[in-house]
């Protein structure tokens, strides 16, 4: 276990670059305004796209006239769905997942019917964003308004407006009779959950309901497209994953993936968001019509009402214990809306929701429920923080019944390696139990609790983690520098952890690594940056290419030595002769006498790993109430993670700090506020309140290291396990201070002032709790 | 033989059993095989020669990039759970 | 109908023909090319697109460019000079005070502005100040971090630009 923030690494255990904290590969760009956003790019003779947005949740199109537009000033195109090519798939493969073809197209244009308030209907070309914007205005659509389905209850509801007519629930290969809203049902089941209720001398039964909320990344979507007159189309955008672009754009405009080349370029936060594809196909479509290359940019509330949020929900929980806290039988339902079209993280919540416990019997039932709101799309471990909102403060009611310390509590029930998840599958080695000890011997945990209207919470959360597919390539230059060119779009500094661990191979400095993100034609196949995947599993394909270099280093030193090539032994940067003492040259000398012994040296690695290692975290929050307002304030914060190894402390610590701190945003001030029309009523950076500096205290870090079995350093990825744990955590700490449960998120003043006035029965007349 | 573990909500085709045996060395063979046993249980893993959207196969706790070509062993267990993304 | 705009940028004379609608922001990166400064919302909301206007820390998109006739710009392009990188920017570097780096820009344009004002401010007045910048990535303790670490390296430094 290493210590918190910015305190030296303990770099002792045999490593020379891995913990330690050099200055970014990509860091002077970025602090001087010279790295290139997507926004940045500047091209020749190029048009302004702007899509024209339906102004209703649900309605249905009866028309749509582009011809005043088409006519207005500066105007070079327009299009609607009706200008898609035809198609014969149904299923796409993403590389990551499959999508279904026909819901990706009409999310990006209507197709007959809109959705949700901010559905694509159209779009324009024009000279200018100014009067492409314009020019949006003078498309005259006809609709027959309908009534819109907001809530989940409602939209499961018997008799509920449906948003697609021919949809039927899905029960893994079974469809219902009748048509729906519920896109899919989902159950796991191990155990006996009855035998397991009925041997508990308590049940905890519970509800839950949270808010919309949104990944908040401060660089809007943004894509300009160029549709060559030789057929073949560039896309530059702000993406998670330029090769799932390819993907997306070739399947809706049904053309092969290679005639696309997806330049991704720097991206101003994703956290899940940036993975589905919004403006690339509409951009290339329209220059496909004006033979020019075409820039769209999206304005923050098209981001808010058009891309995709992550889902609120419905959960209940229900949890069998015995008087001395063990948990004898678990069960949830959770209701995740979907959106416009299926596919909610609903699967994921399901796993995670009891995954950081050891419950023999358990049964979890997961429901896709479509809403007129926008498609949802992951947001950093997506679906396992509402999952975990309802478990987490449901433990916390039970170590409270049980008269045990909360982490007392985890650590009786906490899942361990072998201890099998609802889902069925065992657990490798995992660090829990660790992060549990750390917290409860932190000097957070152990300072007193001072002062009325304050309290505190604990909570614990599970993230997967994902393996997928990577490439990279190495070579070497003449001066000893090496150029690592791989596909994982950097979004928190992995350019870097992925020099460092090349580094670490070879024996060279992090600053002789040259790490650079290019273009799908410039590198073999990549998944997206998401799923904390790429320290891990691009750094497979780092290590595993940085070992082929250091092989063929070895071959050309045996060569320049007239040795066979198994006489070289390597020791870091240093190549011997096992035979001949006096023959030794290091790599940067090696380096400059690749010519007299073949030439360039180049090698590449492509790989699509196993042995992903699972993360687990546990939080504590102190906070205050302030009883005339109800405002939350987060006095001091801890979050304990086990990390794997942490190759850069100070960015594994930053991805804790970040997801800690949009959990806290999630847990007390975000969500999307719905008017009765289905109109979202804070589409703006003011009234969709996301933390500042002022709300926040420093956020301590304590960073566990269980090495994960699966990667030669013990890398887990770490980006997404912080988010889950804070909801919960600041539930708890606010029952801690004013004795209330809260089970609807955001805690925000507003509720967290009614709940107080309700429990002095001073609710005014009129008021809804 | 190579052990499955059937999903809750298939063991309506398997008259309530979770823990069942098939023959075969890939997860493809072992669904054909076990649709021999219980009819009907091959359309409700794979659709259109790909395992069903969203569906994974482990063997032996581990998620492959193989679907349904990926190798079982005698001793394997195999699971199929929901297919994860990240953000 | 586009009207003359005389700006000094970065020290720089600058004319040029704009739109009276055009934003400061807008007239910087579409006309001038300098798209070091960002936009996160063009509300006036994350601070992405601070620049300092006569000395006074502003969002750029809620000022006319107009309103910048006849006066002094600094865009995050004018922060480092030949001699290197502002202080500011060399300990972002060091602290890993940024992520995805979007809203890097604004950050160290409203942090110069404290420190131009308050070389010695306490956590509590960076917080305070930079209140304005949204950062989604790094939950701000190393940027807040970096801030005052940045503050003290300048005042052991006093003949730096800062006390100007």
């Amino acid at each position: 276990m290493s210590g918190s923030n910015n305190g030296n690494s303990q770099n002792g255990n045999g490593y020379r670059i891995i913990g330690s904290r050099p200055v970014r590969h990509d860091g002077v760009d970025k602090v001087t305004g010279r790295a290139l956003y997507g926004a940045d790019l500047r091209l020749s003779d190029c048009l302004h796209g702007k899509v024209l947005r339906s102004p209703h949740a649900h309605a249905r199109i009866l028309s749509i006239d582009t011809s005043e537009a088409l006519a207005s000033p500066g105007v070079k195109a327009v299009i609607t769905s009706a200008d898609y090519p035809e198609t014969e798939s149904k299923i796409i493969d993403l590389g990551e997942g499959p999508a279904i073809l026909k819901d990706l197209r009409a999310n990006l244009l209507a197709d007959g019917k809109v959705l949700y308030k901010g559905h694509p209907i159209a779009a324009v070309a024009a000279t200018d964003p100014f009067l492409a914007r314009e020019a949006t205005k003078k498309i005259k659509v006809e609709y027959e308004v309908l009534k819109p389905v907001l809530h989940i209850n409602d939209a499961m509801a018997e008799g509920s407006p449906l948003l697609h007519e021919d949809l039927h629930t899905d029960s893994l290969g079974k469809k219902s009779d009748k048509p729906s809203n519920v896109a899919k049902h989902l159950r796991f089941e191990i155990g006996d959950i009855d035998k397991g209720f009925a041997e508990a001398d308590e049940i905890f039964e519970r509800e839950f309901d949270t808010a919309m909320v949104h990944q908040g990344y401060i660089e809007p979507h943004n894509a300009t497209a160029l549709w060559n007159a030789d057929g073949h189309l560039t896309i530059w955008s702000s993406t998670q994953g330029a090769f799932s672009v390819r993907a997306q754009t070739a399947g809706i405009l049904n053309i092969p993936e290679s005639s696309i080349k997806a330049v991704p370029m720097e991206i101003g936060g994703g956290f899940g968001g940036k993975i589905p594809v919004y403006l690339e196909p509409i951009a290339a479509m329209l220059s496909k019509e004006t033979g020019k290359a075409v820039k769209m940019t999206m304005d923050r509330d098209e981001v808010f009402e058009s891309t995709g949020p992550t889902p609120g929900s419905v959960i209940k929980v229900k949890i069998g214990v015995k008087k001395n806290g063990k948990i004898t039988a678990a069960d949830a339902s959770l209701a995740y809306e979907a959106g416009a079209f299926q596919g909610s993280p609903v699967n994921c919540g399901m796993m995670c929701i009891f995954a950081p416990y050891d419950i023999e019997h358990v049964r979890v039932d997961g429901y896709d429920v479509l809403v007129n709101k926008p498609k949802t799309a992951a947001y950093r471990a997506p679906g396992a923080t509402n999952a975990s909102m309802a478990s987490e403060t449901v433990i916390d009611e039970i170590a409270r019944w049980a008269s045990l310390d909360p982490i007392e509590l985890r650590k009786l029930n906490a899942a361990k390696e072998g201890t099998v998840r609802a889902d069925g599958l065992a657990y490798p080695r995992i660090g829990y139990v660790e992060t549990l000890e750390a917290c409860e011997s932190h000097e957070h945990y152990k300072a007193p609790k001072e002062g009325s209207f304050r309290g505190r919470g604990v909570a614990s959360g599970f993230w997967f983690n994902c393996g997928f597919k990577s490439s990279v390539t190495v070579s070497v230059e003449k001066d000893g520098t090496v150029r690592l060119i791989e596909g994982s779009t950097d979004i928190g500094g992995t350019r870097t952890s992925l020099a460092m661990q090349l580094a670490e191979i070879l024996g060279i400095e992090a600053e002789d690594v040259r790490p650079m993100v290019v273009d799908t034609d410039s590198v073999g196949y990549t998944d997206i940056t998401g799923g904390s995947r790429v320290t891990f599993a691009t750094g497979l394909a780092v290590i595993e290419a940085g070992k082929k270099v250091q092989q063929e280093m070895a071959r050309r030193a045996a060569q320049l030595w007239e040795v066979d090539a198994s006489d070289v032994e390597v020791e870091l940067d240093v190549y011997r002769s096992k035979s001949d003492s006096s023959k030794s040259i290091t790599f940067k000398e090696l380096a400059g006498s690749l010519d007299e012994t073949g030439g360039a040296l180049s090698e590449q690695a492509s790989v699509s790993p196993q042995g992903v290692g699972g993360g687990f975290g546990t939080h504590i929050v102190d906070v205050e109430v302030d009883p005339d307002t109800g405002k939350v304030q987060v006095l001091r914060y801890t979050a304990a993670q086990d990390v794997g190894k942490a190759i850069h402390p100070s960015y594994v610590e930053g991805q804790i700090q970040g997801g800690a701190v949009q959990g806290i945003g999630w847990a007390i001030y975000e969500g999307y506020h719905y008017n009765e029309d289905g109109h979202m009523t804070n589409a703006n950076f003011l009234d969709y309140r996301m933390p500042t500096t002022l709300d926040l205290p420093m956020i301590d870090t304590i960073l566990v290291e269980v090495p994960n079995p699966g990667h030669p350093f013990g890398v887990r990825g770490v980006g997404e396990v912080p988010i889950v744990p804070p909801c919960a955590a600041l539930a708890n700490a606010i029952y801690d201070a004013i004795g209330i449960r809260l089970r609807e998120l955001p805690m925000n003043s507003t509720r967290v002032l009614k709940a107080l006035l309700k429990e002095k029965g001073a609710l005014p007349q009129g008021v809804e709790a | 033989m190579p052990k499955i573990i059937i999903p809750s909500q298939l063991r309506e085709v398997t008259g309530g059993e979770a823990n069942v045996s098939a023959q075969g060395s890939t997860v493809l063979e072992l669904i054909e095989n076990l649709d021999e046993q219980y009819p009907g249980i091959r359309d409700r893993l794979i659709e259109d020669g790909k395992l069903r959207m969203g569906l994974a196969a482990a063997v032996d706790n581990e998620v492959s990039s193989y679907g349904l070509k990926q190798k079982v062993s005698e001793g394997s267990t195999v699971q199929f759970i929901p297919a994860i993304s990240g953000g | 109908m586009k009207t003359y705009l005389k700006t000094t940028i970065n020290g720089e004379d600058k004319e040029l023909l704009c739109e009276p609608r055009q934003s400061l922001l807008d007239v910087l990166r579409d006309e001038l090319e300098l798209t070091g400064t960002k936009e996160g919302c063009n509300n006036g909301n994350c601070g992405a697109c601070n620049i300092m206007l006569d000395g006074r820390l502003v969002n750029s998109c809620m000022v006319l460019a107009l309103e910048a006739q006849g006066k002094q710009v600094e865009t995050i392009e004018g922060v480092a000079d030949t001699e290197g990188l502002h202080p500011l920017q060399e300990v972002f570097l060091e602290e890993a005070a940024l992520q995805c780096g979007i809203c890097t820009p604004g950050f160290i344009l409203s942090a110069k502005s404290l420190l131009e004002k308050n070389p010695n401010p306490t956590e509590d007045d960076v917080r305070l100040w930079l209140a304005g910048n949204l950062c989604r990535c790094t939950g701000y303790d190393k940027i807040v971090r970096a801030v005052l670490e940045s503050a003290k390296r300048l005042s052991e430094s006093p003949q730096s630009e800062v006390a100007s």
